[in-house]
């Protein structure tokens, strides 16, 4: 990830991709691809295209496969970014009027080539909203699902054998309390101004 | 695990990305 107009330094991040698809899959109607971060998460932004916005990005960057293989194509890039980190790069510009780009490059070893340019849009606030909303309630039911089910392994434990769930709960609360201990959780409040 | 799996399609109607009707075609972390 880089800053507005290269000025400032790049970070490496795991982004997170999501490529969604309108229509059917050998005939999309709109491509819409999602990143975002684990480390931010107010880090929101979207690239759309549809037939006729392909068209003139098929022009510009002269690209030979047609609409209806573009997603397929972007899997094949983004899977060549995390087979082959040496050879395949992904680099995200962020410019400060909520506009983005996604460049895939390759590492030829004596040149680096530019494959294939993706113009993002920040999300809107709203939409980070509700990808926040949506994100924290997944992971809550998540963590309520696996509380759960140690629950009832726990009853199962001290059904079955009591001196083992013993000796796991010595274990546990010696675990957890070097964990309290050295554990803070930070709670953003704003957006972070990218 | 069974439960999780339930949970997850459940949860994947609520998906904000999925508001417009779109489908997931690809959603993966890439370094």
């Amino acid at each position: 990830m880089q800053g507005e107009a290269n000025t400032l330094p790049g970070s490496l991040e795991a982004i997170k991709v999501k490529i969604l698809i309108s229509g059917p899959d050998d005939s999309p109607t709109l491509v819409r691809m999602e990143l975002s971060s684990e480390v931010d998460l107010f880090f929101h932004y979207v690239h759309v295209i549809d037939r006729q916005g392909y068209r003139i990005v098929q022009e510009q960057q002269r690209l030979v496969v047609d609409f209806n293989e573009y997603q397929n194509v972007l899997v094949r890039m983004l899977n060549s970014c995390i087979r082959e980190p040496n050879n395949h790069l992904a680099i995200f510009l962020m410019r400060g009027d909520c506009a983005g780009r996604l460049d895939f490059i390759q590492n030829m070893e004596y040149k680096f080539v530019e494959l294939m340019s993706c113009v993002f849009e920040r999300s809107s606030e709203d939409m980070v909203q509700r990808h926040i909303s949506y994100r924290y309630n997944n992971m809550k039911i998540k963590l309520s699902a696996a509380q759960s089910r140690l629950h009832d392994i726990q009853n199962l434990v001290k059904a079955k054998n009591p001196s083992l769930l013993l000796q796991l709960q010595k274990s546990n609360s010696s675990n957890s309390s070097s964990y309290n201990s050295s554990q803070l959780f930070v709670i953003p409040t704003t957006s972070s101004k990218r | 695990m069974i439960i999780d799996e339930e949970l997850n399609l459940d949860m994947e109607k609520l998906d904000p990305s999925l508001s417009d009707g779109s489908r997931v075609f690809y959603d993966r972390e890439v370094w």
